[in-house]
């Protein structure tokens, strides 16, 4: 499956001075979005997207990759510096990375967090690079119940893994399934849901509604919290120490593989994210490693373990993303959205027509560690400056962005109502703790389900062709699997501690 | 449950159930999904608003599940009048630019939102406004040749 010809373009379109100018601009704004606490790489993507408009697709995935992958590692500078994690990913480095900066060691958190961030990527992306062609076989052989299924499973994984309790989680994806069906019915075009009006013909458009739901309730939080992002107490920043972390990372290389895979093997199950990735791969450091009394006061390999592992899922979620256009994270659903808005399919489809965008995707990913690392290496102590900024100065700004980007997209000032509409949503489905992925998974793969639900009916044997095909089978059986055995686990573990 | 979630879920149950009447005026297959997300949808919603007004099958509940069926984010009283200001300030940006488009909305909304929501300084707030639209005008209308809404009393 691979082609070594399309890889060597795609190289090509990267390594010229075009490319190498959009994959610097890409990595210094997702760095930029990721050190400022309540922003993050799904942020910088979203204020990206209208940017890429222009752009031919293989471009827009170099800057939206550069934007995305940077901002981990950019979310590690305020979690090392003053103890706020940039993104959730980057919860865990807390544990021991603000205690070292309390030590004086911040430049040696901060350099490790650089090495770690960089060599998970790599590993990351590398081993998704080596699995890509065996699960585009896999998926070759997914059919219309397959496909179905799939989508019900990657949307019950987001509801027991996601934010809030499962069923606040099912209910959103079944809202989000109900809301996919607005507009013309994709089999025999009847209107549904459209109330004359005439902008809901073509449905409710999934980027409005993901500007809405993720970016503007964000920032309607950080406003109503007001917050100062940054309390810096005490001195100025040093960022002594840099290459000690460095060569402490080089030492520990046995660890940043260990972390790296589990942080791949995370990143691949649909609606785990980073910070769930961050947090077990510490566990596993903390209980693995030798002399860990350390741990949680100060011990440069908490760092490491969590840095590796919350970069490295990002080549993890990039499978499902693809391979079946089920998203793995926010940022993920947001990549998924780019794609469509460029008129790229997932699935079966990107491996054939589209193979460039792929490759696009992984290198600009690689590519963009290897650029963020030396930026961060040599301005690690700069780059806490800018958590200094008020949520009152940028937030409006961002909703702007968002309005502007909802618009440009076709337009359509019925785009813009639309992301307002989401964006109060989202703040309150925040608030509540409803999961706000799943609603966008079901909006987004509300037409796959009904279109491979409707054509199984069609082509299998009724509902029976939902359980005579092996895999479709398995998938079904996940599903319940998945649904059920929290509640198992929770009645069984609740018994347990009673006893 | 606080009162604020309860009204949350019943509109949200509200609305899909009446998605769900309209989805039987649709033909055949057309009325499958919706149907099936909406029934489905409603059941949870039902369940968590029933929920809602009894601790007794809340208590049950959550031994069937480790997180916590309430919602943690408790605003203070200041908190809740800055989350209804924002959201009166967003939406009248919103219909601010729908009706006399981005080039006279967007600073328009910024230095008010800064000057009377954020108190921010005269100078700074109209800095801003105007560094904004510059670069508004020039990434969108100058590079990209995105024609911004003009608002429907201008245009």
């Amino acid at each position: 499956m691979f082609d070594a010809d399309v890889f060597w373009v795609t190289l090509k379109i990267m390594l010229n001075v075009r490319g190498i100018l959009i994959l610097l601009s890409g990595t210094v704004i997702g760095m930029i979005f990721g050190a400022i606490p309540g922003l993050s790489g799904v942020t910088a993507m979203v204020v990206l997207i209208p940017m890429t408009f222009g752009m031919d697709p293989v471009t827009a995935m170099l800057l939206l990759g550069a934007a995305y992958g940077a901002a981990t590692y950019g979310g590690a500078v305020p979690a090392i510096l003053i103890n706020t994690p940039g993104e959730p990913p980057n919860a865990a480095t807390v544990l021991d990375g603000f205690p070292m900066s309390q030590r004086g060691k911040s430049g040696t958190a901060l350099g490790a967090a650089a090495t770690a961030s960089t060599l998970g990527g790599f590993i990351g992306l590398i081993v998704t690079f080596c699995f890509i062609p065996l699960l585009a076989k896999f998926v070759m052989a997914f059919s219309y119940p397959e496909f179905f299924m799939m989508t019900f499973f990657g949307l019950s994984i987001i509801a027991v893994l996601g934010e809030g309790t499962l069923l606040k989680g099912l209910a959103a994806g079944g809202f989000g399934i109900l809301l996919s069906c607005v507009g013309y019915d994709p089999m025999t075009s009847e209107l549904r849901y459209t109330f004359g009006i005439e902008y809901l013909w073509d449905g409710i458009e999934v980027v409005p509604a993901l500007f809405g739901l993720l970016a503007i309730g964000e920032v309607m939080d950080l406003l109503v919290k007001k917050k100062p992002i940054a309390d810096l107490k005490g001195g100025p920043l040093k960022g002594a120490g840099v290459w000690s972390g460095v060569i402490a990372t080089l030492k520990n290389s046995f660890l940043v593989t260990r972390c790296s895979g589990i942080g791949t093997i995370i990143g691949a199950i649909p609606g785990v994210g980073g910070t769930v990735a961050g947090f077990i791969s510490y566990m596993h450091a903390k209980q693995t490693c030798r002399n860990n009394e350390n741990f949680g006061k100060g011990d440069v390999r908490g760092v490491i373990a969590s840095e590796a592992a919350n970069d490295a899922k990002e080549g993890g979620a990039l499978l499902p993303t693809l391979a079946f256009g089920i998203p793995g994270s926010a940022g993920m659903a947001v990549f998924l959205g780019a794609l469509t808005l460029h008129g790229i399919d997932t699935g079966q489809d990107i491996f054939i027509a589209n193979l460039d965008v792929v490759y696009m995707l992984l290198i600009s990913m690689l590519g963009c560690h290897i650029v963020a690392a030396i930026i961060g290496l040599s301005l690690a102590d700069k780059m806490a400056l800018l958590t200094k900024i008020r949520p009152v100065l940028f937030a409006p700004i961002l909703f702007l962005v968002c309005l502007i980007g909802s618009f440009a997209l076709r337009n359509s000032v019925g785009d813009v109502i639309v992301t307002l509409l989401f964006g109060l949503l989202g703040y309150e489905m925040r608030k509540f703790g409803f999961s706000r992925i799943a609603l966008i998974l079901g909006l987004l793969l509300g037409n796959m389900a009904e279109i491979s639900f409707r054509q199984t009916l069609m082509t299998e044997a009724k509902l029976l062709g939902f359980f005579i095909r092996p895999i479709s089978l398995i998938l079904f059986l996940l599903i319940l699997a998945s649904v059920i055995l929290p509640f198992i686990q929770s009645y069984r573990r609740r018994r347990f501690n009673e006893k | 449950m606080k009162n604020e979630e309860k009204i949350f879920i019943t509109v949200l149950l509200l609305i899909v159930l009446l998605m769900v009447v309209f989805s039987f005026q649709y033909s055949g297959g057309s009325q499958i999904l919706p149907l099936a997300s909406g029934i489905f949808s409603a059941m949870i919603l039902t369940f968590l608003v029933v929920m809602s007004f009894s601790a007794k099958i809340i208590s049950f509940y959550q031994k069937f599940e480790s997180r916590s069926v309430l919602s943690e984010d408790k605003l203070s009283a200041e908190e809740k009048k800055r989350e209804i200001s924002v959201i009166v300030w967003f939406s009248g940006c919103t219909a601010m630019i729908y009706f006399f488009g981005f080039l006279i909305g967007i600073p328009f909304f910024l230095f008010m939102f800064l000057k009377l929501w954020a108190k921010e300084s005269w100078l700074l707030s109209l800095v801003l406004a105007m560094v904004v639209l510059a670069v508004v005008y020039f990434a969108f209308v100058y590079i990209l040749k995105v024609p911004l809404h003009q608002g429907i009393l201008l245009s």
